[in-house]
């Protein structure tokens, strides 16, 4: 049983051997590496984003945003985001806490065309921006009694100025819908960078931003015109 | 392609519908005081100690602290919008008043807004302390940070040898 093994073994070897030594001697096919024709500059493209402007009609804050991308061929997109947000909380049912919101935010950063094929019609893109919002906030809250020493306390904010700077890391995609349109998606991940003129820890919620907080994940819908 | 894309559309937009609610676990801000007794002095631990606060506006005390025994640390609650808390330490022994001690804490009010699905608080900076010394020999300011954070300490007291 074992001689058969032993011959099995050396036929594969030889095999192989063979095959590799056959790989070697085949002359190697010069490739022909095909120039890339496109031009660096490919046009620009403006946006909308529809996903913040429904937020804002069927919740208590949202934004509305464009933006404008310049194609360079076909793979690096810097891009220019701006808009305003605003965003009104009435008084809670909990908490009795109301505040609102508002102001201008701007975003700049690129994207990178990750598809192997960068002329398809489909584009997914990876990023990164950098984003800044400038707002004012008014906060007032339901007095209470204090329990232990008496009197009442509470406080109220009232136009409140502040800026916030962040970071955010953007996973995009899109396709193109008829002509100059196209349409898609984009994911973002957002982190909090500083924010001055905070008098009171944390704000409700910051123009471009979404909900304060540690770190965000947001989702927009993006319509896209290619001029 | 296409239907990759579609796949991806429709997880990215339950993805972007999620919301979540992230108030402190702890609400309470409290001052941690902890105390000393005199080295070899064995009569303080021996006594009931008991901590009124004085009320804003002549309203009467309330009782943080009634007749504990052998104290090491206390939690006492800060007021959210007086300037200085007053407390008064009281020791006794079997119900009879042995000494009265009374501190005043001065402190700035920082109001705390986190969202608003959480209900606000206040945060104190300790800027002052004055006191009485019937029974206390000192006060030092350990931690002058007062949060909603735990703590080991923020105000020590040395307490006095009673002979």
């Amino acid at each position: 049983m074992s001689k058969y093994l032993k011959i099995c073994i050396f036929i594969c070897v030889a095999f192989s051997s063979v095959t590799l030594t056959a790989q070697a001697a085949t002359p190697k096919k010069p490739t022909q590496e095909v120039a890339d024709t496109i031009p660096l500059f490919r046009g620009v493209a403006v946006s909308a984003d529809l996903a913040g402007a429904v937020i804002r009609m069927v919740s208590d804050h949202g934004q509305y945003e464009a933006a404008a991308r310049v194609n360079l061929r076909d793979k690096y997109f810097p891009v220019l985001e701006a808009g305003y947000g605003d965003g009104t909380h009435d008084a809670d049912v909990v908490t009795g806490i109301r505040t609102s919101s508002k102001g201008f935010f701007g975003r700049i950063g690129c994207d990178y065309n990750i598809m192997k094929n960068k002329h398809d019609d489909y584009r997914i893109y990876a990023g990164a921006r950098y984003g800044f919002s400038s707002l004012t906030t008014d906060i007032s809250n339901l007095t209470f009694q204090d329990p232990v020493y008496g009197g009442i306390a509470g406080f109220s904010v009232e136009g409140q100025n502040s800026t916030y700077h962040w970071l955010e890391a953007a996973f995009t995609m899109d396709a193109k819908i008829a002509g100059p349109l196209r349409a898609g998606w984009s994911v973002r991940y957002r982190r909090k960078l500083a924010s001055t003129g905070v008098t009171t820890g944390q704000l409700w919620y910051v123009p471009g931003y979404g909900t304060d907080g540690g770190a965000k994940w947001n989702g927009m819908f993006y319509v896209t015109l290619e001029l | 392609m296409r239907r990759l894309f579609l796949i991806i559309s429709c997880v990215l937009a339950l993805c972007s519908a999620c919301t979540t609610i992230e108030c402190s676990l702890n609400n309470v801000v409290a001052c941690k005081w902890a105390m000393t007794y005199a080295e070899g002095d064995t009569t303080l631990s021996r006594l009931a100690l008991s901590c009124f606060a004085t009320k804003a506006g002549a309203e009467g005390d309330t009782v943080l602290v009634n007749q504990a025994m052998n104290v090491k640390s206390l939690s006492v609650p800060m007021s959210a919008m007086l300037d200085a808390d007053t407390l008064h330490f009281v020791l006794s022994h079997q119900g009879e008043v042995m000494a009265v001690d009374r501190v005043v804490v001065s402190k700035t009010n920082e109001p705390v807004f986190e969202s608003v699905d959480c209900a606000t608080r206040f945060h104190h900076v300790i800027s002052g302390i004055d006191y009485t010394r019937n029974f206390i020999d000192s006060i030092t300011i350990s931690n002058k940070s007062v949060t909603n954070v735990e703590v080991l300490e923020n105000l020590h007291i040395y307490l006095r040898s009673v002979q």
